[in-house]
This record gives structure tokens, sequence and C-alpha cells, in this order.
């Protein structure tokens, strides 16, 4: 029988439709796959076994009728977790929701089960989505799917994991700074970070409300493509979704001869990690060899993309996750009176990363520092989506590296792996929509990432590149004999 | 060299309402102290005609019509509180 | 040393929208706790707002109504304090760009004019309640999001009575648009006010001091004069006005110290990403300024003007939408007499209302059945007697003007030939009376005319009587 943790989305959606396999089957065989290697990848915060199993019997009923209605009919995924799912708790990895129980679902959700896909369970992250290793979490440290003595990358490190690891073809993560991203880059998949507006955050539990997105890590571009068809659209619950028509499929296979593709200078300096940079050149290359025209741009004020994204994304988070009071949901600490009640919950539900954060907020949003620091980071921040636009007025999309360095071994951080936020940042800046797919492996075998970022609903035009460029190079068969043996 | 204070940090933690460890307050201060002193250039830059970007994208006049949908029920509503009598939310005295 | 009073007051009122300012729960006054609720007002992870048109329409509205300027963008912002009746902790309100601006009423105090300025006008959501038991509170998210628009005057008020009177043409404006119900009972208006004094010919404003828990206009204006003179005490005896916020206490009449405020509070304000800015098209706001009906003002000229009613019984016709109303329909419908109508809304109804403390809707009269009845004082059908009994019958129990009297056995007999035989058969009971009118004794026709009154139970038309009789008798 097939290696079913090796098949993408497109392959499980037909072999379901030619009645190859039995949707019961691949969420038994996923279950296998997890049974035998999540013990040492840690990627699950919990799994839904009894949820999921009973919904692919369903799907095994309708097959057999052969009532297949849905895109992802019987395809498992995985949810990262803090996308809310009804009835299943959904923790965010931190303490403060340990126990909650949502009462609605995430809007994404929603569309994912209403095209008959079926969750395993929910995946573990940074705290709140905020860190870069995913080692914030107050659950567990999710390893690397290549090697287990490296970081999973952050904050979506569990669905990235997991994804790689075969656990599922498909997985949701967030993205507020990269969490899609750079994870997707660290674990060698594909990762997309989609247009501001493009998917509805609705049931995402907010981090940087300006920056943030919920997208699709797959292990190819097609597969990627079809979850991001599925995940978008309008949403009346969300007032900043956007009704824009979501074409990423039909022209994935398109010739890309003339694509205007814009290098940028500063993602591609001595910061970045010389085995990286030969990648991302190599990869410049193979798309010139596609007809694609490459030309280096600059871009003004790319040094101030941190401090803009620290100040910014922290004041939101600041106000975000002013809610956590212990009042109506969440970890409730033992208090006299109101004061303590908010002070000890909010000290102890919280951990240090989100603590520091949000105190970072409350500092830059006083009067006085709101004018110095913040509405000053606003003001750059729209001279960057500016200089952007003018990008996109000539160029059909910005190429450079992800991270500016592969994984890491835990608690050993390169020195330059600041880097990688200037790379990640400036998309969520601008709201636009970024990819990261892998373009190629290190000497000692850790995968590099190459960053598509495209204009304002041209998802569509990245995914074309990505699809063409992974026809060249891909590491679907590192994927399949990654051996993950413990460590 | 910004400096960022340990009473700073209790200011903020009053503000934010959120108790914090000794060790964490002397953490919180040069961390954020750090973070000030990268964000100097920003703070200095010249930008009195720049409008504030506060969205990533201009989305304008999004709407909804007056029309009452469903709403939670009670069960539903208290159902992850801790703390609940008469069908409301319990917290200690307030005093107002 | 004499001292200037400078007063300011921030009044909220609730709209009466379907659902609530940002989500669609229902938003009505009276269901049980926590029952009108979606995520979004008991701020679960992940909710979102979205900007209910009606609440913008209906703010809009109000703000028209003001004499406001109506920018061309709004736009919404967050606003910070931990409380758990604000359960994410941040109040979506309006800052820097309210709907509203730089409008105006006018009052009228002791026969002079006045016109007090509105600074702004802005839409927000509502908090939620709390009740307070012995050792805990309890907190009821149903008044959360409900939508709400905070109305903030300039300093121009300087009496506690303009104080008063600015509220309640700001009530009668605002229920005139029908955005609202201001009540203050239910909440759906409230009021706060600040008071400060300084000694004539100061520039500079004083320390002031903000009134909480003012549940009636009496209670502003009593608290405002409590304060005015605490003031002027603490400053005549060498003290310092702290600023503070005070609380009124309704028993004794004075205002009680809460809390003094020592730094200004910083709500670390800023634009909510979640909810883009609404552009407000000419088209818009002309569309929503013509659905406003005629506001108290023009109507109290037009009384004066076109029906020649006398200034105060214009005002107290124009104090409520619900009267107007109901005297346009009488004069302008069904053809009431405008002084006649007048008269019995301002005597009749009225005291009947504050004697039962009804609305008029809680009643059963309508204007048309009141126009009825007055044209049947008018035609002679019954006398203003009976007038006055019907009247307590159709405002209690409601039916038509002319059925009910007639129920009540009230109209007149004016029908010639009953009366003739009724005179017939009083003249022949009555033989000396006629001797004596023939006499010359006048006072025998009284006589007979009483009789015949007695005869028809009262109903008799007395004037067709007297002719009658005076024709019947001569022939005898």
């Amino acid at each position: 029988m097939t290696n079913i943790h090796n098949l993408t989305v497109e392959e499980i959606v037909s072999k379901i439709d030619n009645k190859e396999l039995k949707p019961s089957e691949v969420v038994e065989g996923l279950y296998e796959r997890i049974d035998a290697h999540d013990n040492d990848i840690k990627s699950f915060i919990r799994l839904t076994k009894e949820e999921a199993l009973e919904a692919a019997t369903k799907l095994d009923e309708l097959q057999e009728k052969n009532e297949m209605t849905g895109k992802l009919f019987g395809v498992p995924v995985g949810i990262k977790d803090n996308i809310l799912t009804k009835c299943i708790t959904t923790t965010a990895a931190s303490k403060m929701l340990e126990n909650f129980n949502p009462i609605y679902d995430a809007t994404v959700v929603k569309k994912l089960q209403s095209e008959n896909s079926v969750s395993l369970g929910k995946l573990n992250l940074d705290e709140f989505a905020m860190g870069a290793t995913t080692e914030t979490s107050y659950f567990k440290k999710t390893t690397n799917a290549w090697n287990t003595n490296l970081v999973p990358g952050g904050s979506s490190g569990g669905s990235a994991a997991a994804v790689a690891a075969g656990f599922v073809p498909a997985a949701l993560g967030t993205d507020t700074g990269g969490s899609i991203r750079q994870p997707a880059s660290f674990n060698g998949v594909v990762g997309m970070k989609p247009t501001y507006g493009r998917v509805s955050r609705f049931g995402g539990i907010a981090f940087g409300s300006s920056f943030d997105a919920i997208g699709p890590i797959t292990r190819t571009v097609k597969d990627n493509a079809i979850l991001l068809d599925v995940l978008s659209g309008v949403d009346e619950f969300d007032g900043t979704s956007a009704d824009e028509e979501v074409n990423v499929l039909d022209n994935i296979d398109k010739d890309i001869k003339g694509l205007k593709i814009a290098v940028v200078k500063e993602f591609m300096t001595d910061d970045v990690n010389a085995e990286v940079r030969e990648s991302v050149e190599k990869a410049v290359e193979t798309f010139k060899s596609l007809g694609a025209e490459v030309e280096e741009v600059s871009i003004d004020h790319l040094d101030k993309v941190i401090s803009i994204y620290e100040i910014v994304s922290s004041s939101e988070a600041f106000s975000n996750l002013a809610r956590f009071d212990g009042i109506r949901f969440g970890y409730r600490a033992e208090a006299e009176n109101l004061e303590d009640l908010y002070k000890k919950t909010r000290g102890e539900g919280f951990g240090e990363e989100v603590k520091r954060r949000i105190i970072l907020g409350t500092y830059m949003l006083q009067a006085g520092h709101f004018e110095e620091y913040f509405e000053q980071a606003q003001k750059v921040r729209r001279l960057i989506m500016e200089q952007f636009a003018d990008i996109f007025s000539k160029y059909d999309l910005v190429l450079g590296p992800t991270t500016a360095a592969p994984a890491h071994e835990f608690e050993k951080p390169d020195d330059n792996v600041w880097m990688t936020d200037v790379l990640t940042i400036p998309a969520n800046l601008a709201g636009l929509p970024a990819l990261s797919l892998p373009c190629g492996l290190t000497e000692d075998n850790r995968p590099i990432g190459l960053q598509l970022i495209g204009n304002h609903f041209e998802e569509g035009k990245i995914y074309n590149a990505a699809y063409k460029f992974e026809q060249q190079f891909n590491l679907h068969d590192e994927l399949k004999n990654l051996t993950l043996e413990v460590k | 060299m910004a400096e960022v204070t340990k009473e700073d940090i209790l200011s903020m933690a009053d503000v934010a309402k959120i108790e914090l460890k000794d060790e964490e307050v002397s953490r919180y201060a040069e961390s954020i102290s750090d973070i000030i002193t990268r964000a100097e250039d920003l703070k200095n830059m010249d930008l009195a005609d720049v409008e504030p970007a506060t969205h990533p994208l201009e989305i304008y006049d999004v709407v909804r019509e007056d029309v009452p949908d469903n709403q939670v029920p009670l069960e539903e509503a208290l159902l992850n509180s801790e703390s609940t009598e008469e069908g409301q939310f319990k917290v200690p005295k307030m005093i107002s | 040393m004499h001292f200037e009073t400078v007063i300011g007051l921030e009044v909220h009122v609730e709209l009466n929208t379907k659902s609530k300012v940002f989500s669609g729960a229902p938003s009505h006054f009276g269901a049980e706790p926590n029952t009108n609720l979606s995520v979004m007002e008991l701020a679960h992870p992940g909710a979102l707002p979205v900007v209910n048109k009606t609440a913008i329409e209906y703010a809009m509205k109000a703000a028209l109504a003001l004499n406001m300027e109506i920018p061309s963008v709004t736009r919404f912002d967050r606003k910070h304090y931990f409380y758990p009746d604000n359960p994410s902790a941040y109040q979506i309100t309006q800052d820097k760009e309210p709907i509203g601006e730089h409008g105006h009423i006018e009052i009228e105090v002791d026969g002079k004019k006045k016109k007090i300025g509105i600074t702004r006008l802005h839409l927000e959501a509502d908090a939620g309640k709390s009740v307070h038991k012995d050792d805990h509170s309890l907190v009821d998210l149903n008044r959360h999001g409900s939508a709400l628009v905070e109305i903030v005057s300039e300093p121009d008020i300087r009496t506690p009575e303009e104080a008063y009177k600015y509220l309640e043409k700001l009530k009668s404006i605002i229920q005139y648009t029908g955005v609202s119900d201001v009540k203050m009972e239910e909440g759906s208006l409230r009021a706060d006010a600040n008071i400060s004094i300084r000694p004539y010919g100061q520039d500079e404003f004083g320390t002031k001091t903000e009134l909480k828990n003012l549940n009636s206009f009496n209670h502003v204006r009593k608290g405002l004069e409590f304060e005015e003179k605490r003031q002027q005490q603490v400053l005549m005896s060498g003290g310092e006005i702290e600023q503070e916020t005070r609380r009124f206490d309704e028993k004794s009449g004075e205002t009680i110290l809460m809390r003094v405020k020592e730094t200004a509070d910083d709500y670390r304000y800023f634009k909510d990403p979640d909810l883009g800015p609404v552009r407000i098209s000419d088209e818009w706001r002309e569309s929503v300024r013509e659905s406003i009906p005629v506001l108290p003002d023009e109507l109290k000229t037009r009384y004066i003007e076109t029906y020649g009613l006398p200034e105060y019984d214009a005002d107290i016709l124009t104090l409520t939408k619900e009267h107007s109303d109901f005297f346009n329909e009488m004069v302008e419908t069904h053809q009431a007499d405008p002084k006649l109508a007048s008269n019995w809304i301002m005597t009749s109804v009225n005291e009947y209302l504050n004697k039962q403390q009804v609305e008029l809707h809680d009643t059963e009269i309508t204007s048309k059945n009141l126009a009825e009845m007055i044209g049947l004082i008018e035609d002679g059908t019954i006398s203003s007697k009976q007038a006055k009994k019907l009247f307590t019958e159709l405002i209690k129990n409601g039916g038509e003007a002319k059925a009910t009297a007639k129920k009540l056995g009230m109209e007149q007999i004016s029908d010639p030939k009953v009366l003739g035989e009724m005179v017939e058969e009083v003249l022949n009971e009555n033989p000396q009376s006629i001797a004596d009118f023939k006499d010359g004794k006048d006072r025998a026709i009284g006589f007979l005319v009483g009789q015949i009154m007695k005869k028809s139970r009262g109903q008799a038309n007395p004037q067709m009587v007297n002719k009658i009789l005076l024709e019947e008798i001569n022939k005898r």
C-alpha cells in the first residue's frame, strides 16, 4: 500500500475520488505516523482522533454512495492552536487558555469543514504566536522535522514540522511577522502569508491586528494554492476581509516568460548566510532560464522594519491581550479583590515573552511615547508601503531569501538571526502576499527557503512562478525519505 | 542611550494589570531599553508630512445592516467562566 | 468676591438600533442577563467588530439635528481601561475623528434666548452593567455593545438652570429625530456634568469637578446648585478646588467625594485596526438630513404664526414629539380647531397623564377621537359638561367619540317632532302654569322647561325646547 504520509493534498483527493483509498484509511494512516513519531517532533498540542475518525467514517459512507462533494473531500489537515475550533480546546499555547473551550469555529475552520476536510488536531506554536522557535509554548518544545536538534522555527513551528514530518499534508498557520514563512523555510515546506484581508481573521486569536494573516502550509506549491483557494474570501464577520476575486489555480502552470522579478539589494547583504545567498542566486538563475527578467532594486528604511514591527505589533498586542482577565474565560487566579484578580491572573497566566511584549506595547502607547515612537513607526510603515507600491508598478514579484540562515540548534541562535525579521516583516507591514518555498539544502542537510512577494491580491502570480520553479527544484523526495529518528 | 528603568516597567505593569516577578522586571527593563535604543533612528526622522499608516491596506466603508442575528445561548456565554452566579459573571466587589 | 460658574455636560444617548453597534447581537432593554450577546460582546478571542450602518446613520441624524458638521470620513479608536463591564478592556469609540463637530442648540431662560455650543458627538459601544452584592459583584453584559453616542457641550453653560434647559432641549431634539427613546429611567439617556467657578473677569477656567450619579435632570440641577455653592465656600474660605469626581446623593441633595484625580487618565487611544474608515458622501449625509422630521423650534414657530397659539402653549405642545404629533394629526388630518385642540391637550390630556403617570401612547385616546369629540361640542351635539365625562371615557377605555356619546346616552334631542310631543305632554299636565304665563308670570316658562328637561332626562336641546314651548303656549 501507498505510504499515506507521503501523499499530497492533490494525490489524496484523487485517490479518494477514484476509490483507491477511503477517507478513514487516510486518517488512520496519518495517525499511525503521528503515533510513531510525534513523541519526538512534538508538533501537536492536541489530537482529535475520536472526532476525526467519526468524521472520516461519515465521509466513507458518502464515498460509497458516490456523493463526494467539497474540494478537500477526506483531506486531513492540522490547525495551529491559535485558531478557534468549536468544542475543541484552543490554547494559543498558553497557560491562560489551557482549558479554553471555544463556542464558535473560526471562519477558516468552517471553510475547511464545508469542503469536507478532516482536522486531525491542534498544532503547537509560540505562546500567542509570539516567538520564532516555538519555544515559548507553555506546553512543549517542537523540533524541526529534519533534525530533532534543530528548532522548527516559529511561531507556526508545529504546523510546519507536522507537514514536513508527513503527519498532515496541509496545516494552517498564522503570520504576523514571518510566522508562516520562517518555519516553512526551516522545515523545507511551502508556506503562504496571503494578502492582508484575503483570508478572514475571524476566530484567529489576534496578536498584531494590522499584521496578522492566516495561511496554509503544505508540501507542494499546488497544494498550497488549493488550500488558499478554499480559505479565501470576504467574511461578514471580518470587516477587513476583502471582496476580491480568488484565482490562484487557473494559471498556475502558465509560462512565466517575461515575468518581471525584482531582487531587493538589502535582502542579499552579508548578513545573510553564504549558503543561503548562494541558493537564492541559483534560484535567480533558474528563473532567468525560465524566461523571467530579473533586476535589482533598492528599498529605503528596511533597517527600521524591526523597530516598526516591535513598536506597532506590541502595542496592538497590549490591546488585543487585555481581554484575558480570568472573568469570562481562561485562567483565573485566586484573588481577594478585583485589582488582584486582574494582576495575578495576567501575571500567572501569561508567559514571559508575552508579558514582555505587552509591557513594551504599554510603554509605546503612553502619551508622549505614542507620538515619538508609535506614530513615527506608522509613518515609516507608510513610506515602506509606498515603495512597494512603486516596485509593483514595474515588477510582478519581489524575490529574496525567506530567512537569513537555515534552522539553528536549540539554544544556539546565529548572530544574524535578526536579519530574518528584516526579510519577512516587510510583507506584513505592507499587507503583501508572500510565499516561502524550498530552494536548496545546506551541506549539512538543512532546508533553505526562497521568498516570493507579490502585489496585493496577486497570489496567483506568486503560485505560478513558484510552481514553475518547483518543477526545477523541490524537496519532495527528501521529505519522503525523512528518517525521523529519535535523536 | 535610552534607559528604561525598573520603575518604568513596574508602572507599565500596573497599567497593563500584570503582576511581575523581580527577575522579569530586570529583564524587561534591559530588553525594552535595547528596543528603544534601536528605535532612536526612527524617532529622529523628520516625517511631519507623512500620514501614519493605521492599516496595511485601505479598506473603506465596510458596514453591516442593522439586522439582529443569533445570539450566544446563556450556557455558552457562561461555559468558560470559572465563577458565575444568577446567569452573571461573578467578580470580587467592584468599587466605583 | 463674585464668581462666574462654568458648566460642561456630557450626555450619553443610547441609539435604538435593532442590533448592536459592532455585532449582530440583538439590542433591546430588559432581556435576561447575558442573553443579548455575540462573541464580540463576550470579548472572546478571535472576535472582530463590524460597524452597524444604521448606528452611523442615527448618529449622523442626531448630529445634524444638533446643527453639527459631518466630516467626509469617520474613524474608530480603541480606548483602554480595565473594568469587568468593559470585557475587551478597550472600548471602541471615536477619538480624533468623531461623526459630528461644531454644533449648537438654543435654549431660553427667563425669556432670554441663548446659544449653547456643542463640541462633538461620537459613536461608541456602551458598557455592560454590574450589580453589587455584599462581598462581590455580578456582571451582565447585555447592554455592552449597544450603540451609544456621546454629546459634549462647549463650556458655554453658566447656571444650573441653563444646564437643565440644555438637557431638556437636547432630549426633545433627539426624541424628535427618533434615534433614541431618551429614557433616563431605562438608561437610554445619561448625563454627567462638570463644573468650575472663577472670579468674574478671569479668562482661565477654574479647576473643575465632575458629577456622577445624576439620575434625572432635576438631580443635575440640584447637584450643580450644591456644587456651585460648595466651590464658592471653599474659595471664599481660602481653600482650593481639587480636581475630583463627586457623586450626587439623592437623599441629602449633596455631592460626595468619590475620588481625586491626580493625573490625567491615559487611555492609550489608537486607531482600531479591525475597523476601516467609513466615508460619508454628500449624498448620504443629505439623505439623512432629509429624513429628520420638523424639529421643535420650527414647529413652535409654526404653531404661533399659523395657528395663532400663545407661545406658552406652543412650548408645551412641542416638549415631546408624541404631543406635537398628536396635535398635528388632530388639526391637519382631522380638521380640529387648533385653539380648542391645544386647550384640550394642555389641560385635560396632560392632567390625566400627570395624574396617572403615563405617556400618551399608554392611553386609549386617539387624535381622531379627540378631534371628533371637539366637533360634537362645536355642533351642539353634547354640552361641555358632557364632554368632560366623555373625555374621561375616551382616554380610559377608548372608542369613537360619537358612538361613545350615544352609548352613554349623551346625545342631545334636537328633533322638533320629538320635542313637540314632549312640550305637548307637559303643557297638558300643567294647565295652571299656562294660566300663570297668560297672567304675565314669566317664571312659569322656567318651570315648564325644567319639566321638559326632566322628561328628556336632560338630553333635550334647551334652545330648541324654549323655541317650541313659546310657539305652543301662545297657540293655547
